[in-house]
C-alpha cells in the first residue's frame, strides 16, 4: 500500500473517531506498527494530529483557548484526560456523585455521559451539560448566583441547596497544594463550596494535575487529610507520593501505560 | 524471678540505599529463653539476626552482649564471643564430607603443633555425635548428597558442638518432614541445656507453642510486640501476629465482576509440591494467592509460565487447552510473569535500561527486517514517562536504578508485550513506598484496560487491599477462597497455617 493511500485512510479514520490506536490501524491496514508510527509522526508535523502513548488524537484547531505552547498544552490535556479516566473507573453503577468546578471535572463529566444509571449533582454548568449529553444519567444542577468567569453557580443559595443532598462520592479540584500538603483555592466562595461538598459526601476524591504540587493559592482550605483519596499523575515526585501515603490518604496515580492485549 | 538480659538491642537502625530497613528496634533477650521471632517475609527478621551475628553493622543504636557493647563486630568476633548463627541458606562446602563440614571450625588435629586434620578421629567423633543426636546420616558422604532439610539437621549438630552461648536458627524446619522435625526438636532440647539463649525464626505456629517462651513480632522493619507465650494457645498467638491492623489503605479499583473466564486451572499437580490445584481467573480481576513459605506459591507461578512442568491437570487460556513446555509457550498464549527474584530472573545487568525494557518486544520495532531504533526510543520514552521511572535517561545502565525503579522497568517490559494475563510474584517486596504505590496503580491500569492479574504475595495487607478474590495455599493445596470484603488478616493467617 502506498504511503499516500495510508495517509488518506488514517485521516478519514481520525476525523470519524477523533482518536486512533497504532495497533488497530496497523491491523486494519496490515502494515507494521513502526510504519504507522512513522505516518503519525509525519501527520503530527503537518499539525493534523497529536501523538499520544500508543496512538494519536485529532488536533482540533478550533480550540483557540490556549496561551501555552501547543505542545505543552497537548501534554497537559493528555495528563488531565488520564486523571479523568482513572476517576471514571472509580465510579460504580447507580452511584450518586457530586462534581464541582474544574477542567478535569469537565473532562470527567464528558466521560460519564457514556455511562448510565448515575445521579450526578453539580454546580458547574459545563459539567451539567457534559454529563447529561448521553441522556442516560440523571443530572441535577444546583441553583445560585451565576459566576460568569467560571461558568458555574456559587453563593449562599448554592450552599443551602447543596446541604439538602447526600452523595456517595464527591470529586473536587483545588488551585494549590503546598509542600506541607495544605490545600488552597482561589476564592472564599470556592472554599466554602468545597467544604460543604465534602461534608455531604461519604467519600471525597481530589483530582489534581501534578504541577499543582508545591504551589499556593489565596484561600487556605485545610490539610490534605480532609479528602479520602487523591488522583494525580504518576510523574509526581516520590517525595510527595510517600508524604501522601504517610498521611493515610489513598493515592491513585493515573498510570496509563498498558496498551491493551493483542 | 530475676532474670539476666544476655542480649540487649537498643534503638537499632539500619537501611540499604532506599531498600527496606530496620527502624528503632529495642529488644531484651533473657537468659534461658527460647525467643521466637515471627513476621512476614521481608519484615527484617533475618537482617536483625545477621546484625547480631556480625554480618552487618548498624547505622545507629547499640547491641549489648552480657552488658558490654559489641557494635560492629566481625563475624569471626561474634563466633568467638559465643554467637552461632545458622543461616536459612546454609553456607556449606559441597565437596567436603558431612563430618568435615560440621567440624570445620572445631578441627581435631593429629599433633598440637602442626594442626593437621585428623580425618579418622574426626569421623569417629562425628559418628558418636550422630548417635547421640539420633541423626541417621552418613558422616563420610559429601555434603552435595544432602538436601535442604538434612543440611539443617547436620548444622544443628554443628550448633550443638559449638558450645556457643547464643544460638540463632533462621527457619530451620521450613523444608523438613515430620520425622526430621522431631529429630531437630530433640537436638534443640539438648542445645537448650547448654546454651543460654536460643533465637528462633519460624513461620510455623505449632512449633512456636511447643518450643517458644517469648514471641516477638516484626512488621516492615519494626518490632511490633514482644510477649511471653509460655501459657498461650494457638488462637492467642494468631491474635498477637495479626494484632496491629495496618491502617493504610490501598488504591484499589474494582471492575464489576465479569463472568468471562480467561484462565482455568484444573487438578494441576507438580512434583510433591503442588497437589490438585484448581481455580479460575476472571477477566479484569485481580486474584490474590497467598500462603506461608514453602506452600507452593512460586512453584504455582512457575508452572503457569512454563518454567516448571506440571505433572498432571489441565490449563485453559480463554477456553483453549494449553500445554506449557517452555516460557515461550506461555508468552504466546498471552501470559506474562514478573518473577519473585528480579535480580536473577528478571534483570540483565550488563544492559542499559532501554534494552532491558525492549528485549522480549523487539518484534514490534521491526521495519523491513531492520530494527527501527528511532521508534524504539520513542516508545521507551513513552513508557518511562507513563510509569514515572526516574532517572528518565534510557541510556543508563540498569544497575544505576533503585530497586523500585528496576521493578517498574520490568513492569514496562511486560506491559509492552501486551499480554492477557499478568502473574506478579512478590512485586513489591523490598521496594520503596512511592514505587509500591505506582505498582498498585499499574495493576489497576491493567484491569481497566481488560487484562487480568494474579498477585502472589506474602504481604497480607497488600493481598487484602488489592485483590478482588483471594486463594490461600497451604502445603501445596488451595485450602480456601475468600472475597475481598470477607477477608481479614486473622482469617487468612489461620487458613494459611492450616491446622
Amino acid at each position: 500500500m502506498f504511503a499516500a493511500e495510508r495517509k488518506r485512510i488514517i485521516i478519514k479514520y481520525l476525523l470519524e473517531n477523533n482518536k486512533a490506536e497504532v495497533v488497530k490501524i496497523s491491523e486494519m491496514l496490515n502494515v507494521s506498527e513502526v510504519t504507522i508510527r512513522r505516518d503519525f509522526e509525519k501527520l503530527e508535523n503537518e499539525g493534523f494530529l497529536i501523538r499520544t502513548h500508543g496512538g494519536a488524537i485529532l488536533h482540533d484547531p478550533s480550540e483557540k483557548t490556549y496561551t501555552k505552547e501547543p505542545a505543552v498544552k497537548a501534554a497537559e490535556d493528555e495528563e488531565n484526560n488520564e486523571i479523568a479516566e482513572t476517576a471514571m473507573a472509580l465510579v460504580k453503577e447507580n452511584d450518586v456523585i457530586m462534581i464541582t468546578s474544574g477542567d478535569i471535572s469537565r473532562l470527567l463529566a464528558k466521560k460519564l455521559s457514556a455511562k448510565n444509571g448515575l445521579t450526578i449533582l453539580t454546580n458547574d454548568l459545563i459539567v451539567a451539560l457534559n454529563a447529561s449529553a448521553g441522556g442516560q444519567n440523571r443530572v441535577i444542577c444546583l441553583g445560585g448566583e451565576i459566576d460568569q468567569d467560571n461558568v458555574s453557580v456559587t453563593g449562599t443559595i448554592t450552599l443551602r441547596n447543596m446541604q439538602k443532598y447526600h452523595v456517595n462520592r464527591v470529586f473536587i479540584e483545588v488551585d494549590g497544594i503546598s509542600e506541607k500538603l495544605e490545600l488552597s483555592v482561589s476564592s472564599q466562595q470556592k472554599a466554602e463550596l468545597i467544604e460543604s461538598a465534602i461534608e455531604s459526601a461519604d467519600h471525597a476524591t481530589l483530582l489534581c494535575h501534578y504541577t499543582l504540587f508545591g504551589t499556593k493559592a489565596f484561600m487556605k482550605l485545610g490539610s490534605v487529610t480532609m479528602v479520602n483519596s487523591f488522583i494525580t499523575n504518576p510523574i509526581l515526585s516520590d517525595k510527595y507520593k510517600a508524604a501522601i501515603y504517610d498521611k493515610n490518604v489513598v493515592l491513585y496515580t493515573s498510570i496509563n501505560a498498558f496498551e491493551g492485549n493483542v | 524471678m530475676n532474670k539476666k538480659a544476655i542480649l540487649e538491642i537498643k534503638g537499632v537502625n539500619k537501611s540499604f540505599k532506599d531498600e527496606f530497613a530496620l527502624s528503632d528496634i529495642n529488644l531484651k533477650i533473657y537468659s534461658g529463653d527460647v525467643h521466637v521471632i515471627m513476621g512476614e517475609n521481608g519484615s527484617g527478621k533475618s537482617l536483625l539476626m545477621k546484625i547480631i551475628s556480625g554480618f552487618f553493622t548498624v547505622d545507629s543504636g547499640e547491641i549489648l552482649y552480657n552488658g558490654a557493647v559489641i557494635n560492629h563486630p566481625t563475624v569471626n568476633k561474634a563466633i568467638k564471643s559465643g554467637i552461632y548463627y545458622q543461616h536459612q541458606d546454609l553456607p556449606v562446602f559441597e565437596n567436603l564430607s558431612a563430618a568435615e563440614n560440621i567440624y570445620f571450625d572445631y578441627r581435631i588435629s593429629t599433633k598440637k603443633m602442626l594442626k593437621t586434620w585428623n580425618a579418622l578421629e574426626n569421623i569417629s567423633e562425628c559418628t558418636k555425635l550422630f548417635k547421640k543426636l539420633n541423626i541417621n546420616l552418613s558422616p563420610i558422604k559429601n555434603m552435595s548428597h544432602y538436601g535442604f532439610a538434612e543440611r539443617q539437621l547436620l548444622f544443628a549438630a554443628k550448633a550443638f558442638i559449638s558450645d556457643a552461648k547464643v544460638i540463632i536458627f533462621d527457619e530451620p524446619t521450613a523444608g523438613m518432614s515430620e520425622v526430621e522435625r522431631n529429630i531437630f526438636f530433640d537436638i534443640l532440647a539438648l542445645i537448650r541445656q547448654k546454651a543460654e539463649v536460643i533465637l528462633y525464626i519460624s513461620h510455623r505456629l505449632d512449633e512456636i507453642t511447643t518450643v517458644g517462651d517469648v514471641l516477638s513480632v516484626m512488621e516492615h522493619g519494626k518490632l511490633i510486640s514482644t510477649n511471653d507465650i509460655r501459657n498461650a494457645n494457638k488462637q492467642d498467638i494468631i491474635r498477637l501476629i495479626t494484632g496491629k491492623q495496618d491502617i493504610h489503605q490501598f488504591p484499589k479499583i474494582s471492575i464489576k465482576p465479569n463472568s468471562e473466564c480467561v484462565l482455568s486451572v484444573k487438578n494441576m499437580t507438580s512434583g510433591s509440591i503442588l497437589k490438585d490445584i484448581s481455580f479460575n481467573l476472571h477477566k479484569q480481576e485481580i486474584l490474590g494467592i497467598t500462603g506461608l513459605m514453602g506452600s507452593g506459591r512460586t512453584r504455582l507461578a512457575n508452572c503457569l509460565f512454563g518454567i516448571k512442568q506440571s505433572d498432571g491437570g489441565t490449563i485453559l487460556v480463554s477456553g483453549k487447552k494449553q500445554r506449557f513446555a517452555h516460557p515461550l509457550d506461555a508468552l504466546l498464549a498471552g501470559i506474562s510473569l514478573i518473577p519473585e527474584d528480579r535480580h536473577t530472573n528478571g534483570i540483565f545487568y550488563p544492559l542499559n535500561m532501554r534494552n532491558n525494557m525492549t528485549l522480549p518486544n523487539l518484534k514490534r520495532f521491526l521495519n523491513n527486517s531492520i530494527l527501527d531504533d528511532n521508534i524504539l526510543r520513542q516508545v521507551v520514552n513513552d513508557y518511562v514517562k507513563k510509569l514515572g521511572i526516574t532517572p528518565d535517561d534510557s541510556d543508563n545502565g540498569i544497575q544505576f536504578f533503585s530497586g523500585g525503579n528496576q521493578q517498574k522497568i520490568l513492569l514496562a517490559r511486560w506491559f509492552m508485550k501486551r499480554s492477557l494475563i499478568y502473574i506478579m510474584d512478590e512485586p513489591t517486596r523490598g521496594i520503596d513506598i512511592a514505587s509500591k504505590i505506582d505498582i498498585y496503580n499499574s495493576m489497576n491500569n491493567l484491569i481497566v484496560k481488560g487484562a487480568s492479574v494474579i498477585l502472589i504475595s506474602s504481604d497480607i495487607d497488600e493481598i487484602i487491599g488489592m485483590c478482588d478474590r483471594i486463594l490461600i495455599l497451604a502445603d501445596g493445596r488451595i485450602t480456601a477462597e475468600l472475597l475481598q470484603k470477607e477477608a481479614t488478616k486473622e482469617k487468612i493467617y489461620s487458613l494459611a497455617i492450616n491446622e
